[in-house]
This record gives structure tokens, sequence and C-alpha cells, in this order.
């Protein structure tokens, strides 16, 4: 692992650490939203769309609430939501790439046509079926955004895969008469580290993506609980009155998700310096 | 190359066969009893029997998928349950919306990004790419409902230039209206697009200005905006098919939240509104058509790189 | 798309029963027309020419009045297929089409004559076949019409027979006091159009409707607008516009936008929205009564609801005024709702228990009824910012008496699947709403025992009898006591709680006249839009 490349190059490229910092920052905001003294679900008609002030710092929504608190609480959900379905894709891509690289033959044919398959039909709508069908909770979203998401990482670990299965400690391991389980996990596995982290950032970008335009919809996060996509749905009935409604969330939105891609092209450079400052 | 031609095309038919079983799994898997969305509630247990089994649903279930499989092949593909036509018919006659949509959208982000991304590439490291660079990035990470809600923000509610919603002002049937209507739909889509296609032709660019034929035309005392214009569009032009063929998914997903946001009626917005009345002919019907069009998009697109880089030939 | 207006969220179909009436007679201090779309009526003679786009938030099912059952396609068949008549505040009929209605003695025969050289649009002559088309159609059951229950009375269909050219002779197989509500429904449909075709509702004909009303149809694109243009030969004059536009606006934020640019001139608006709009002082707002009720519906197929004692707690935990005041924003667009029955309904009471606010009283309920730390699941349209609102203070005022509130926000169409099903127990609590008309007797169809639409799953055989009761009784002081016992009843046993009786609101731009000629009705906006005119 070439970690200390990474140092060197979040040291370089100002913008790199600017993105670390912005993530470190939100990620710290959601895990401490308790510290918030407003219940960001609390509603007060009384106190509706208040323009950013002292006490309301984002000024308050429709029905009164807090707005800060809420974006802390759904920063929570929107984090976790990436977090939760890149852990499940990478995960199921790791597993199905490094099997059908190792295996090869007719397992490779039915799992590389499975994801032939599954990248032809468009994966938004899919998702937005499935997430109708369900039952509509934050745990429905991350298995399904996870479940969907997969095949791009697949197809990068098998090739990945494809190339170290050939290498001399590979093979000396398969005529040790190590198991093949053992081959993937203790050889294969940890060589093609790099691809994975790479891949994983940007999935949690286009995963965080994904949640938020599905909460947009509607059909994502629910009432009371809030992600930053759902609060855009909410928002854009105001836009003339309360344009503050829409800019929020959808800043933090646009700031995490070019943070992750920021970082996940940093890993790239570190991890590959054939592929330098392109 | 017809071989090759041959076999991609054979190769796209047990695609489109597996992908014609996920269509159908998605009605069996919706949940609740599929007829009911078909019947009142005041009609007795004998009408639900008989509208069951004008349906099929008595059927066991390959025997639906056959039954549904061949008219899907005659070109039935149902009835939306919403309002009673045939869901061909309702695809087809938004068809046009969607396509002109994203064609204009794809021509618009070739037309920006080659001569951006090439100028960035001659410029690499200096301000000008660094600032390209990061709009790209920008691109590729701003979700584009919000995207949109704030160009309707500022062109639409605050400046009042364009329309904020749909394809026409009724009673004006004219192209430039429609352009009118268009532009905020299009910049969306095209900003998505332009960001990726500049990444990618800026880099190929990069390696092709370190090639040695570039490097003999500098010797000849060629200028640099002479090369990239003479030589190095030539040999970039070839990858761009590649990214044509990947930006398809990106632009069918971008369309479906574009069309909602600018109730532009076309194919995805029906899409949605099927998934929110849970219309499951037409969403089934959606997930064929759009898929085939993804399938026939990267055939295309490898068709023509193989016509293009005749190398394929032995390597395909 | 995301907050599409349903109000009726699971009653669609209800709205067949929905009569023509909806007077506001008895509506208390609420004039029908707000006092500002009277102000600027003054400005101008009616002029004709021009043209009205007005909003609709989904496209049209099928414009066929058969099959007419949302508020899109009504509002639309309003102006394209002229009905017999309409039926008036108090009862009163208003022909249209029909000349007059003659009931015979026993109320078993209805002989309806027709006005003299009437067209369909496209100039063929209307007589007495297409009325009798028209009802054969509604009564055959493969052509699944949703008006079929309407004309069939304790499983047999009326009969209908041409007498002559102008003239239609309905038999009904047992009197009924609703049968004249019920025929005002009924639009008549070109028998010389479908003639042969075998499915009425899928015919390519409802492509390009023929109809009789004061406009007829021109073009529809899917997706965008369907248009209406001036039918010059209706039979009640000439309309002032030339044409009407119906806009497809899904999306009701991008929808008012538009109507703030001029792209839409007329849409029916939430609450949330109308100090907003009324405040760029470009719009005229017609608020009036709905005749609707919007009401929380207990579950009594839970074991936890099953006591009295636990639905009647929670009312009295709930604060109507608070619940109205966050959902409509103001208590201008809805009243408390005291009753099963609207305002309009005849014989309504709020003779009985209203249920105010008590937190106390509720608690010693709870706990003298063993029922404390409940947790209860609350099912709510998710694209309907109303039920939304209601559900969010539900949840935080049920708190207080120490019950936990689990949202299930669910796509409408799952939740009104979920409502109609009799052995439901997905979720305790939900809301619905629905607009019956004046007649009492239509809302059976909600409480009796066996009732297709009794949401609850509140059975009492008692209170059935009464139902029935109550039908036949000719004498209207016992039957006012009927339907006030019937009222108590259902209010005793806190079978629903009723929330409001809201109101439409209809913002038109200023630029447009005659709104009140054009009578501001329930479902679509306005009942005859040939009175409108552009100054």
């Amino acid at each position: 692992m070439k970690w200390r490349n990474v140092l060197t190059q979040l040291k370089e490229q100002k913008a790199a650490l600017a993105a670390l910092i912005i993530l470190a920052v939100f990620v710290l905001m959601s895990v401490l939203a308790f510290l918030s003294p407003y219940d960001p679900n609390k509603i007060m008609p009384m106190d509706k769309l208040q323009a950013p002030n002292a006490s309301h710092w984002f000024g308050t929504d429709d029905y009164g609430r807090d707005y800060f608190a809420r974006a802390l609480y759904g920063g929570r959900v929107s984090l976790s939501v990436g977090f939760l379905s890149m852990a499940i894709a990478v995960l199921v891509g790791t597993a199905v790439g490094t099997v059908s690289g190792y295996f090869g033959g007719w397992v490779d044919n039915v799992l590389m046509r499975m994801v032939d398959v599954l990248m032809s039909i468009p994966s938004f709508f899919l998702i937005m079926i499935l997430n109708a069908y369900l039952k509509p909770s934050i745990s429905t979203i991350i298995i399904i955004i996870g479940m969907l998401s997969w095949m791009n990482i697949a197809r990068i670990v098998r090739a990945e895969t494809l190339s170290v299965k050939e290498r001399e400690y590979v093979l000396y391991a398969r005529v040790s008469g190590q198991s093949r389980l053992n081959i993937i996990l203790k050889h294969i596995v940890p060589n093609i580290m790099p691809t994975i982290i790479v891949a994983a950032t940007i999935n949690i970008a286009s995963a965080i993506l994904m949640e938020s335009s599905l909460s947009f919809l509607g059909l994502g996060v629910q009432q009371p609980n809030s992600s930053w996509g759902s609060m855009l749905n909410n928002a854009q009935g105001y836009i003339g009155e309360a344009p503050y409604l829409a800019l929020f969330p959808g800043m933090f939105i646009l700031l995490t998700v070019l943070s992750f891609n920021f970082l996940g092209d940093v890993f790239r450079v570190a991890f590959e310096p054939r592929a330098n400052r392109r | 190359m017809q071989k090759y031609i041959l076999r991609r095309v054979l190769q796209a038919i047990p695609l489109l066969w597996f992908i014609s079983i996920v269509s159908f799994a998605l009605i069996k898997l919706a949940p609740g009893d599929p007829v009911l969305s078909f019947v009142t509630p005041d009609m007795d247990a004998e009408a639900v029997e008989r509208v069951r089994q004008s349906l099929g649903l008595d059927q066991p279930i390959y025997i639906q998928y056959w039954i549904w499989l061949k008219n899907v092949f005659m070109g039935n593909l149902g009835y939306s349950v919403s309002n009673h036509r045939p869901v061909l018919t309702l695809i087809v006659e938004r068809l046009p919306a969607t396509i002109g949509l994203m064609g204009s959208a794809l021509l618009l982000s070739l037309i920006i990004s080659i001569p951006l991304s090439m100028y960035a590439a001659s410029r690499q490291n200096r301000p000008a790419d660094r600032v390209l660079g990061l709009i790209s990035y920008i691109g590729i990470s701003i979700p584009s409902f919000w995207f949109g809600i704030m160009l309707i923000y500022l062109f639409a509610v605050k400046l009042n230039w364009l329309p904020s919603m749909g394809m026409r002002t009724i009673g004006v049937d004219s192209i430039w209206d429609i352009m009118k209507h268009g532009i905020l739909p299009c910049t969306v889509l095209a900003f998505m697009n332009v960001s990726v296609y500049m990444r990618y032709i800026r880099s190929h660019t990069i390696s092709q200005l370190e090639e040695d034929y570039v490097q003999i035309q500098y010797a000849y005392g060629a200028t640099q905006g002479t090369v990239l214009r003479r030589h190095v569009l030539k040999n970039v032009l070839l990858p761009i098919i590649t990214i044509l063929g990947m930006s398809f998914p990106e632009l069918i997903a971008g369309a479906f939240i574009t069309e909602s946001v600018f109730s532009w009626p076309g194919m995805g917005l029906l899409g949605i509104n099927s998934v929110f009345s849970l219309d499951y002919p037409v969403i089934m019907g959606i997930t064929m058509i759009s898929s085939v069009m993804l399938v026939i998009g990267n055939l295309v697109a490898d068709v023509l790189y193989g016509v293009v880089d005749p190398r394929i030939k032995t390597m395909g | 798309m995301k907050r599409k207006n349903i109000w009726i969220t699971g009653l669609l179909s209800l709205l067949v029963l929905f009569m023509s009436a909806c007077g506001n007679s008895s509506t208390p201090a609420q004039d029908p027309n707000s006092t500002s779309s009277t102000t600027a009526e003054g400005t101008g003679q009616p002029k004709d020419g021009g043209n009205i786009i007005i909003a609709v938030h989904e496209d049209p099912r099928v414009l066929n009045p058969l099959y007419s059952n949302d508020r899109v396609t009504l509002t639309i068949n309003q102006s394209l297929f002229a009905p017999l008549y309409t039926i008036e505040d108090g009862g009163e009929k208003k022909f249209v089409l029909a000349e007059s209605l003659t009931p015979s003695e026993d109320f078993l025969t209805y002989t309806l004559k027709l006005r003299e050289g009437l067209t369909w649009h496209d100039g063929q002559s209307l007589t007495a076949d297409d009325i009798v088309y028209t009802m054969n159609s509604i009564l055959d059951e493969k052509q699944n019409s949703s008006q079929r229950g309407s004309f069939v009375f304790n499983g047999k269909p009326l009969t209908v027979k041409k007498v002559d050219d102008r003239t239609v002779e309905f038999v009904l197989p047992q009197s009924s006091a609703s049968f004249e509500a019920m025929l005002a429904t009924l639009k008549p449909i070109p028998e010389h159009v479908f003639e042969g075709g075998t499915d009425l509702e899928k015919s390519g004909k409802n492509s390009n409707p023929i109809g009789s009303g004061p406009f007829k149809f021109k073009e529809y694109r899917p997706g965008e607008y369907v248009t209406l243009e001036r039918f010059d030969n209706y039979f009640g004059g000439k309309a002032h516009l030339d044409s009407v536009t119906y806009r497809i606006a899904k999306d009701p934020n991008a929808a008012n936008l538009a109507l703030q640019n001029g792209e839409l001139n007329m849409r029916k608006i939430d609450p949330a929205d109308h100090n907003k709009l009324n405040g760029t002082g470009k719009f005229n707002m017609v608020i009036y009564p709905e005749g609707r009720l919007n009401y929380m519906v207990y579950n009594f197929n839970i074991d936890a609801l099953k006591k009295k004692e636990v639905r009647q707690a929670i009312g009295y935990a709930l604060d109507k005024n608070e619940l109205i005041a966050t959902a409509y924003g103001s208590s201008e667009f809805a009243e408390p709702g005291t009753s099963i029955f609207t305002p309009d309904t005849q014989y309504q009471s709020a003779d009985h228990e209203q249920y105010n606010y008590n937190a106390d009283k509720a608690k010693e309920m709870l706990k003298a009824a063993g029922a404390e730390n409940l947790k209860l699941r609350l099912a709510y349209a998710n694209s309907n910012k109303i039920q939304e609102a209601q559900a969010l203070v539900i949840q935080q005022k049920l708190k207080e008496v120490s019950i936990e509130v689990e949202l299930m926000p669910l796509d409408s169409t799952a939740y009104s699947n979920m409502s109609l099903d009799p052995n439901n127990t997905k979720f305790d609590l939900s809301f619905n709403g629905y607009i019956m008309g004046v007649e009492p007797d239509a809302y059976k169809s909600l409480y009796l025992s066996d009732a297709a639409y009794n949401y609850s799953h509140y059975k009492n055989a008692d209170l059935d009898k009464l139902w029935d009761q109550a039908a036949v009784e000719m004498d209207t002081a016992k039957r006012a006591e009927l339907y006030k016992q019937i009222q108590q009843t259902i209010a005793d046993d806190m079978v629903v709680y009723p929330i409001a009786f809201d109101k439409a609101i209809i913002a038109v731009d200023k630029r447009y006249g005659g709104l009140d000629e054009a009578r501001p009705k329930p479902v679509f906006m306005f009942e005859d839009l040939s009175k409108l005119y552009l100054n």
C-alpha cells in the first residue's frame, strides 16, 4: 500500500486537503448533531419559514422546524446511506469480481453476463421501481442502492484479478495447495486493495447522489426524517420566497460529492504513479 | 469486419432476452395482487375472477411469461392501468421529446467539450486548465435536479427570461418556442456530459501531445493550434465514440430526473409517473424500451469503433 | 408528481356518487365566492374571444364520461359533455340537455324529454337513441363502467326504452329516492360514433371524443395539454372564449411558477400557496366549500383500537384547531369537522360529543382502559401535503399522552389498495376524505358494515338498520331524527375522527371575468366555462 503517496499527494494538492477537511467537518457535524438545542422534528407552525437569523442559523422550514438541526440530522442520513451502500457494493462487487476473474470459464461467463444485463437496465429507474415496491425506509434505500451499484466495481476488480492471479506468489500459493477461498482472501484481495479503495470512494459519491435524487423525487427518505435530498423536495415549493431552503442542502450535497470525487482521484494518482498528473 | 459486427449483434440477443426476464419479473415482484389494479371494490368475486382470466393471471408463471413475450414481439406491451391506452403508443408518442432533448444535449456536449478539453490539455496544469478541471469536477458532482432548480430560480423566477416548464407555449407552434423551452433542461443534461467528456478527452489529448508525430510537427515549425486541429483532433475523435456509448446510461438516467424537474413531456416523465401510480404495464414497457435503447447504443458505439479502428478485427 | 393534488386519495371512484348539486346554502357564514372575485367583476362587459389555460395535475384517463372518476377527467369532460340536467341547491333540477323528467305516481317509471334540435359536436343530432345507448352501455357488465352501480338496485338494473326521438323511459325495479340525483351524473355519449365497437373503454374513438358540451375537442398532446375549442351550435349559447386548454402540470411548484409567469391562467391551489400567490395581486382567489370531509380513520381490525375508550381518548388528545392551522395554514381554508356529514348535506347535525381538546382527560381514559404506552402506525399518502402536515401534528400531539406514533408515508396507489382491503392490519390510523353530495343516503357506502368503502371496518348491525330505515322514510321530521341518531352513534363510537370540512381555492388570472356566472363547483372547479370571458 502506498499510503505515503497519498500523504504526498494531499500535501501537494491543496484542493484535496480541503476536500478531506470538508468531509471531516461534515462527518463530525452529523455525529455531534445531538448537541443542537433544537429537535429536528419539532413542529412549530407559528415559526414557519423564518429567514436565517441568530437563533435559527439556517432559518426554519414550512413546518417551523429548525433547518440547521434538520440539515445536521439529514447529513447523518445522507452520509450513512453513502457509506453503507458503498460497503454493500464493494462487498458484492469484490466477491463477484474476484471469483469471476480467478475461476474464469463458465463461472466467469455467467457472472459477467449477469453484470451486462444489470448494466443494460437504467439502474436509476430500477432503483426507483424497487423503492416504490418496498416499504420506504432508510435501510431499504441502502440495500437497494448497494445491490444495484456494484457492477462497475466487479468489472474493475475482475480485470485486476486477471492480472494478479498470474503473479508468482499466487501461483506458488496454488501449488502449495491452499484453498481457493484462502488464495482470494489472502493473496488477491490485498493486492488489488488500491483499486478497490479508489472505486469505493467514487462509489460513495454516486450513492449519495442517487439517494438525494430519490429523496428529492419523494421516493427515498420519508417524513419526519430528513436527508439533504428530501429537504430539497420540500424546498422547491418555496424557491421564490425562501431560496435559502434550497440553497443549503444543495450546497452540502455538492460539497460532499465533490470532495469524495476529489479524494478518489487523489487515491488513484497516489496508488498508480503511472497515471500521474493527467 | 462483418464477422465482428455479426458477433456483436449475436451477443446482444441473449442480453435482450435476459432483460425481458427482468422486466417480466418486475410485475411479478410487485406487492399485492396485480389484479387489484384492474378492479373496483364494487366488483364481486366472479367479476374479479373474470378480469384475472382475461389478464392470463390464472396461468402458471412460465406460460404467463411466454404469452407476454409473444405479445411484446408483436408490439403489444399491454395497456396502461391508469388510462387504458396501449403502452407502446404512450411511449412512442413521448419518444420524440426525449430523443430530441437527449440528442441536442449530446450534440451540445460534444461541441463544447472537444475544443475546451483540447485547450485545457494544451495548457496543462496552468491556471486555465485548473479552472476548467474544477468546473468539470463540479459538473460530475452536482445533483442535476438541484442544478435545474437553481437555473429555474435564476432564469425563470428572477430574470423571467425563459419558461420554467413544459415544451411548448400553448397556441404557439414554432421550433424556436420548443428550443426556448429546451434551453434549461438541455443545459442541465449537457453540463454533466461535458464534464465527463472533458476529463476523458483531455487525458487523451495529453497523451497524443507526447507522441512522436506531434514533436515532428513542432520541429517543422507548426504552431500548437495547427497541430491540435490538423493532427491531434483526428486521433482524439476515436475514443470519443467509446465515451458516447458509455454516456448513454448516464444520459437516460439524467433524462428521468431532468424531465421531471422541467415537466418535459418525454419518456422519463412518463416513467416516473408510472412508478408513482404503480402502473405496472407502463413500468415494464419503459424498462424494456430504455434497456433496448441502451443495448443498441452500446452496440452501435462498438461497431463504429470497429469500423474506425481496424485493429479491433484481430483483437475482438 | 411529488405532491400531486390528490385530495381524495383512495376515494377517487366515489366521486361518481358525487352529485352536481353541492349547494352552499347551508354553509355557515361563507359566501360561495370570496369577496375578491366579485370586486373585479364589474370591470368589463362579457367580451368574445381569447383563450384560457387551466392547470390540471395529470393526464386525463379516458375522455369518455362512462369511465371518468378522477378529478382531471371529470374536469375536462365537464366542458366536453353536457349532462341531462343538474341538481341545484335545495334539490331543484336545472335542465340542460333534457327539458323535463316526470316520475310516475309509484316512482317506478321516469319519463325524460329531450330538448329540440340538439346536436353533437360533429353535427349529428342527439336523440333518444343516444340516451338509450349510453344507459345500456353503462349497464353492460362487459363495459366495466364505473357508473354501473348507480343504476343497479338491489342487484337489479333499471331498464331503459325509447318512446320517440325525444322521449326516453326509465323503469326502476324498486323506488329509489336517489335516482334523480344519480341520473344527473349521466353524460350521454354518441351512439353513431361508438356503434359496433366492443370495448368502449379501450376504443380508439376516445382519442377524438365527440360530446355535446359548450366546447369541442381539438387536440391532445399527452403529457402536455388538452385543447378544446368553442362549439358554435351549443344549445345554451355560444361560449365567450375561443378555446380552453387544460395544461398538464404535474409538479405543483412548477405550476405555481408558471401561474405567476402567465403561462397558466387558472389553477386549484393548496392552502399553503394562497398567501404567496395572493400577494402578487395578479389573481382572483375563488374560495368555496367543496362539500368535502377530511377525516382520520380508526382501523377496527387492530386490537388496541377495538376499545371505544381508546379511540375516544385519541380524539380528546388531538386539537382540531391546531391540526387545521398547521395543515391549512389558516382557518380561512377549512372549517373544523363536526360530523360525518358535510354542512351542505341534508339533515347534517352537530348535536353530539365533539371531543374538544383535553389532554388530561385523554390520559385518564387511556389509563382506565389499561392502554398506556401504546404504539400506533399512522398511514398517509406521501404525495399529499395536507395529510403529511396532519400526520406530523398528530405524532407530536399523541406523544404528549404517551402514545408513540410511527409514520407510514405510502404511495397513493398502495395506500388506497391497503385501505380497501377489509382485513387490513398494516396500519392503525389513516386519513381519508370524501365528497358525497347533499343526499345523506349516499354516505352509507362508507359506514354500512359490509360497505366497500368502510375504511374503519366498523361493524354495527343496529346502525345498518338505521341507515336502511332512513333511506325509505318519507316523513322529513322522522328522517331528520334517524340521521341525527346515525351521526350520534358514529360520533359516540368514534368510528372516524372528523378533522375538517375543507374548501377549494382556485386562483384565476384577474383578466378573466364571469367567475360568478361560471359557478364554482367542487371537483371540476367551474360548472360552465362558457360563461368565462377575457377582459
